[in-house]
């Protein structure tokens, strides 16, 4: 089969690449850089507050390299072509045209060889800033003059400021509904921002005051000094340096500027009550819920498009502990890695296993789930106090679900991610199973049957060595009441060892049945991504996991691209970012434009994580395969 | 004396809370002659003083009443009625009129005849027995009845055809249109069609309404039972079921009580009523609310003492008369015996003295005039709230001259002066005459303010209410006997029955003491509530709202809504407290959807000096519908209540205060009412007043 038709040339296609890799950041929710002079350089420019900076050595370089990947030809073939003519044609900015925000594009970035930087940083509103800083070599092209030439094409009206040895200059639409953009250029750089505030943001950047200032950004540059490989082309590394809860927090900001949505537009089902539930200040909710101890991430991606290993991330996390809240789920501990179940099939969408402290998992569960009830400081306490009430209630049962289950569990857990049993339609596509081992278990079988017993609801059952309880589709095996937000337990079965839940119960029982017909363990994509995991150096591994991309990506993208969907998770904000960029926009964004998931699905391939437990955090190690082919392709 | 009309008319209001009764056994053709009788010698000699008297004598607004009372009539009226009409002499109106409206009275009391206790059973067993089809033909002939009486009623209200008239939207005329010719209607609307139309005469009394809303109300009896095509077998099982129940022994717990109360109404709604159902029903259906008052109390609450200044500027005798007076008024209550209708009397006795100077061709006359003035003002209270009749008045008026001057000398003068005095007779009537006008325009504006006032209340808080949900009561009694006058209200669901049991007597020696019985709380909640949908701020603002309290104090911050059954809560009032048991249908929080559930809490009566409060006993206890039928609870559907109850726990008010009622359009000078003592026991709520001395 004959690939795209398109050049590599077309501008619309050498578009792509650095949308892909802000989008493949954002998703991964990760990290680390390598220390190089000219990064050191840009992050001078960049403010101290920057909560997301992508840095390449050479910017044409990255681009180059990056769509010889698997994935680069995926998202620079035609699939994108009509969504990228749209934006085009709405003169629109998203991460796949930049013209719009910036004045340059890919097509100017993927022709300049100097080093380049993408910044995101909170602007004084909250909302988010963007701005590219590039390096100005001698014989580079003037980026600056082609972005003021396509501003003053649509009528933008220039006003240059003297700031020192550089210029600031201000670009006004002569529309008032367009938003002004600015730019800089000084001796040796030249920067791009969204709006005159990033612009102000950036030139207050300065000795002191800069990226390069903060202890956490200068002290990742120190850590990670490993010279390139010789053997990698110039830009086929990037760095990476993002603060993940200041990140999530502005671009989840509205500015005051942002236009109403009409109200035939509005996503229906939203009512007062859905705003009050968002009323906590936000960085007092990441405060509260113990976010807020993941304070920074920072490593390199390398692409090779010749490796086995297309991509790979390293990262280091900086999350002190202790932790509170939520984030008592993330005290993670070192454990071997797991053999993997038989009855895990081939198909599976994703595993993975980890250990850690029950206990505290499940106070950190608790903190989930009371903000998912009763959301707000108010909620605080609701999960413990039910664990009580269930002990203590003189007219109860007088459960005790921490001394009887929750104690008896094992630091070691596995995950698995399998295609629903019988999909709904407004279901998800997909069910979990988990599975936990028991130390005692006569003490947690006791347990359970107290906890269900005389339970109308509750179906019991037993297949093979396992007492199986389920309920019907809507319920949950924990709570009498329905929720999509935490995790809605269907199914469980305890066989005196092994104790797997599941959220869908048909799922699980097809689990029970028996081993699968052609097992995870002998998937070749997962036989290369464990040979890739010890090869790992880490020996406090804690988290293990293997991820077919082309599964797990799918919910978040569909409901970006529907226009009435009202997922708001964050892989569905982030492809809405990076397909349709700012909702600040006007108009409708393009979604019959976009293209369908199936088109992306040759580009995503199956990954593995691997996490490693730190002293103040963890080191992550992700690695995408080169895609698999289609049989029909690789004739 | 304004004052007195609006203190009165206000405590009505208060206490005679909303009422709502099913009819049972809706007409008869006794009850349809008697009106019809009724309505005949009105037309033909309503003007006449003999029919008014007679009227009077009789009572003859309280024997309609119990015409149209269904099986909850007495007979006593109809008894009192029947002996005035036999002994009337009255010549102008017509005897044999009379003998047949008697007859028809005797009529009616025959079949109002109770059922003693002990032959419950028996009767139902007897009715097990006579079943009989609804044959067509019977069905023809009700239909034209019924046709005929839209049809009197639509000459009457052509404007109740028009789609968009109130009238026409209310009583749902279409759909009543439907029903002569209906072979088949869904039962809703059958029970809409039927709830409106017994609403309607609460709302306006014309006989032609009236005659059409019993004639509706007895036709959808017969639809139903048509339409359900119930078989002998059928029939003789519910009655021998309903037997059972009311076998010798009688129905001695709640729940054999509930079982043959909606077994009786079960056979009402077929027009299966008859003398046992209508006995079961006077006797298991009591009124649940009830407000009994001192004689004494109200007499001194609304009659009085005034005196009052005026300027006098009038022609008295032909000549411009002008001076000042002094009036010295005593109003008094009166109360009628009555068992349905409350009349009162209001009676004027006054004097009154004025010095006036007068002058007419010349003569000038100073004079003094002592004017006597009695004036009487006649309301009724019932079901259609506090209507009056215009006041009457009489006075006399002596005038004495003090000086008369005359121009002139002599004899001239002297005629001049005997000319004057010879108006006097004339001034004096004149005088007495202004005052007589004056008295009833005052007693008329007065009364006209007072009963607007009450109405208004009365519309707003008991009948608007009611009938918006279409609940309207079909009866309130107002008792008048010996020294205290008893409002007796029946707020029913039509489906149960108001109160199994009277109150206990409680405070007998109390100026007023207000009784709720638990039918009635679940009555007036259930506007606030059925089916409603509310969030955490208005759950906690229903709930004040019923205690009586404007302002809820501020809910935690909770981010919820409860949606409740269209049957939302019962009450259980003993030993001290008031439990309430809400029926939920869904609970939702943030992202989680519970499913249904009742609610239960309990509040304990305390009073304070503020007046009564109700304070929560601990927090409220969820259960899932299966626990609170008495099912077992799984530690998972425990989970339900300890998540719902921490949130309502926080939402709910954990005291209700029931401050004192104050009587609007009272001022200091005249005592409130203090609360004296309350008690929660035995299905009952009672509080006791007395004078704030």
């Amino acid at each position: 089969m004959q690939r795209s038709q398109i050049g590599i040339l077309h501008p619309v296609r050498r578009n792509i690449g650095g949308g892909w890799l802000a989008l493949l950041l954002g998703i991964l929710s990760s990290t680390p850089a390598t220390a190089d002079e000219r990064w050191a350089t840009l992050a001078e420019r960049a403010p101290a507050q920057t909560s997301l900076a992508i840095l390449s050595s050479d910017i044409a370089g990255t681009c180059a390299t990056f769509q010889k990947t698997e994935l680069g030809k995926t998202v620079c073939g035609g699939a994108f072509a009509p969504l990228i003519a749209e934006l085009t044609r709405l003169d629109r900015a998203s991460a796949l045209r930049m013209k719009p925000a910036f004045g340059i594009d890919w097509s100017e970035l993927a022709a300049t060889h100097a080093p380049a930087g993408l910044f995101v940083f909170p602007l004084p509103d909250g909302t988010a800033g963007i701005a590219w800083i590039v390096g100005r070599p001698q014989g580079a092209p003037d980026l600056a003059a082609q972005a003021l030439s396509y501003f003053k094409q649509r009528g933008f009206l220039e006003t240059r400021t003297a700031r020192g040895p550089a210029q600031a200059i201000h670009v006004q639409p002569a529309d008032r509904r367009l938003s002004p953009r600015g730019m800089f250029v000084a001796p040796g750089v030249v920067a791009f921002a969204n709006s005159p505030a990033a612009l102000a943001v950036v030139l207050s950047a300065g000795a002191g005051r800069s990226l390069a200032a903060d202890p956490v950004f200068a002290g990742t540059l120190r850590a990670s000094g490993k010279p390139p490989n010789e053997t990698e082309s110039l830009g086929a590394e990037l760095a990476f340096f993002v603060r993940p809860v200041e990140l999530e927090r502005s671009l989840r900001a509205k500015s005051q500027n942002e236009p109403q949505q009409p109200a035939a537009t509005q996503k229906p089902g939203t009512s007062p009550a859905d705003d009050r539930r968002d009323s906590e200040e936000p960085t007092a909710k990441a405060h509260r819920l113990g976010w807020d101890a993941l304070q920074a991430a920072w490593g390199r991606i390398r692409l090779d498009a010749n490796q086995v290993n297309q991509w790979e991330i390293h990262a280091d996390v900086l999350a002190p502990g202790p932790y509170r809240g939520a984030m008592r789920m993330l005290e993670l501990q070192a454990g071997p890695a797991v053999e993997l179940p038989n009855w895990i099939p081939a198909g599976a969408n994703s595993f993975g296993a980890w250990h850690w402290k029950f206990a505290a998992a499940i106070q950190g569960f608790g903190s989930i789930f009371d903000e998912s009830n009763e959301p707000g400081p108010d909620g605080e306490g609701l999960f413990e106090d039910m664990l009580n009430g269930l002990r203590d209630d003189p007219e109860g049962v007088r459960v005790d679900l921490r001394r009887g289950v929750f104690d008896q569990l094992e630091p070691g857990m596995l995950r698995v991610n399998l295609p629903a049993n019988s999909p709904k339609p407004d279901g998800p596509g997909s069910a979990w199973v988990y599975l936990a081992q028991a130390r005692n278990g006569q003490v947690v079988r006791q347990t359970l049957d107290r906890f269900y017993e005389g339970d109308d609801r509750v179906h019991h059952s037993r297949t093979g060595s396992f007492d199986m309880w389920s309920v019907d589709e809507g319920a949950s095996l924990f709570v009498e009441g329905e929720s999509s937000s935490v995790v809605t337990v269907q199914g469980l079965a305890f066989d005196g060892q092994r104790l797997l839940f599941s959220t869908d119960a048909d799922t699980l029982a097809k689990v029970l049945a028996g081993p699968a017909e052609r097992p995870l363990a002998d998937d070749p994509a997962w036989q290369t991504i464990g040979q890739w995991m010890s090869t790992l150096p880490g020996s406090e591994t804690c988290f293990r996991s293997f991820n077919r991309l082309s599964a797990s990506l799918q919910e978040g993208y569909q409901a970006a691209i529907d226009g009435q969907s009202r997922d708001d998770s964050l892989p569905a904000q982030l492809w809405r970012r990076f397909l349709f960029g700012s909702s600040s926009q006007r108009g409708e964004p393009p979604y019959q434009a976009a293209p369908r998931f199936d088109q992306l699905q040759n580009g995503l391939a199956p990954a593995g994580v691997v996490v490693d437990r730190m002293n103040q955090g963890w080191k992550l190690s992700l690695s995408g395969l080169r895609t698999e082919q289609p049989a029909a392709e690789s004739k | 004396m304004m004052r007195s009309f609006c203190s009165m008319c206000l405590l009505c209001g208060i206490f005679c809370a909303l009422a709502a009764a099913a009819h049972a056994q809706v007409d008869t053709a006794s009850a349809r002659e008697a009106r019809s009788i009724i309505r005949e010698l009105r037309r033909s000699y309503g003007s006449q003083p003999a029919w008014r008297n007679l009227a009077t004598q009789a009572s003859l607004d309280e024997v309609e009443f119990e015409l149209r009372a269904g099986d909850r009539a007495e007979r006593a009226a109809l008894d009192k009625a029947i002996a005035v009409l036999r002994s009337s002499s009255a010549s102008q109106l017509p005897a044999a009129s009379l003998a047949r409206l008697a007859d028809a009275l005797q009529a009616r009391t025959n079949e109002l005849l109770p059922v003693a206790r002990q032959f419950w059973a028996q009767a139902c067993r007897d009715n097990a027995e006579r079943y009989q089809a609804i044959l067509p033909e019977s069905m023809a002939r009700e239909r034209k009845f019924l046709a005929t009486q839209l049809g009197a009623f639509q000459r009457r209200l052509p404007s109740v055809a028009r789609p968009r008239d109130s009238w026409n939207t209310f009583l749902m005329w279409t759909e009543t249109q439907w029903l002569p010719g209906a072979n088949a209607i869904d039962a809703g609307t059958l029970d809409q069609v039927e709830a409106r139309w017994r609403c309607a005469p609460w709302v306006w009394d014309a006989p032609e309404l009236l005659e059409a809303s019993l004639a509706v109300q007895s036709y959808v009896r017969l639809l139903r039972a048509y339409l359900s095509g119930e078989s002998a077998e059928d029939h003789r099982a519910a009655w021998l079921g309903m037997a059972r129940l009311a076998d010798a022994s009688g129905p001695t717990t709640h729940e054999q009580l509930t079982a043959l109360a909606s077994a009786v109404i079960a056979r009402e709604r077929l027009g299966q009523s008859c003398a046992v159902t209508a006995a079961m029903r006077r006797e298991l259906s009591q009124a649940n609310v009830l407000f009994r008052a001192k004689t004494a109390w109200l007499q001194s609450m609304l009659g009085g003492v005034t005196n009052e200044n005026y300027r006098i500027d009038d022609v008295y005798g032909g000549a411009r008369t002008v001076g000042n007076g002094a009036i010295s008024t005593r109003v008094r209550l009166e109360l009628a015996p009555s068992t349905s209708i409350a009349h009162w009397l209001l009676r004027l006795d006054g004097t009154a003295l004025g010095a006036t100077i007068g002058g007419s061709e010349g003569v000038r006359v100073s004079s003094r005039a002592a004017t006597s003035v009695r004036g009487e003002k006649r309301f009724t209270l019932g079901t259609r709230g506090l209507l009056s009749a215009p006041a009457t008045a009489s006075a006399a008026t002596n005038v004495n001259y003090t000086s008369v001057d005359a121009p002139g000398r002599g004899r001239r003068r002297s005629e001049a002066i005997e000319q004057t005095y010879a108006r006097k007779p004339s001034a004096e009537r004149d005088a007495a005459a202004a005052t007589e006008r004056s008295v009833r325009a005052r007693m008329d504006e007065d009364g006209r303010k007072a009963a607007a006032e009450f109405n208004r209340s009365f519309l707003g808080k008991l009948k608007d209410q009611q009938l918006s949900n279409y609940r309207a009561a079909s009866e309130m009694r107002v008792r008048s006997q010996g020294d205290a006058i008893w409002f007796e209200c029946w707020l029913e669901d039509p489906l149960r029955f108001a109160a199994t049991v009277p109150p206990n007597l409680f405070e007998f020696e109390a100026d007023a003491v207000v009784s709720l019985a638990e039918s009635a709380l679940e009555e007036q909640v259930f506007p606030a509530l059925s089916g409603r949908r509310l969030g955490a701020d208005g759950l906690a603002k229903a709930i004040n709202s019923l205690a009586g309290q404007q302002s809820a104090p501020p809910a935690a911050n909770n981010d919820f809504s409860v949606e409740f059954a269209a049957r939302p809560c019962e009450f259980a009032i003993d030993d001290g407290e008031v439990g309430v048991r809400f029926y939920v249908n869904k609970f939702d929080s943030a992202e989680v959807v519970y499913p249904a559930m009742t609610v239960d809490a309990r509040y304990k009566l305390e009073q304070r000096p503020s007046g009564v409060v109700l304070v929560r006993e601990g927090g409220v206890r969820v259960r899932g519908r299966a626990e609170a039928t008495g099912g077992r609870t799984s530690g998972r559907q425990q989970t339900l209540r300890l998540a719902v109850e921490r949130k309502l726990n926080k939402a709910l008010p954990v005291e209700l205060a029931w401050a004192a009622p104050k009587l609007p359009m009272t001022d200091s000078s005249r005592p409130a009412l203090a609360i004296r003592s309350a008690i929660a026991d035995d299905g009952w709520l009672q509080i006791a007043f007395n004078r704030n001395q």
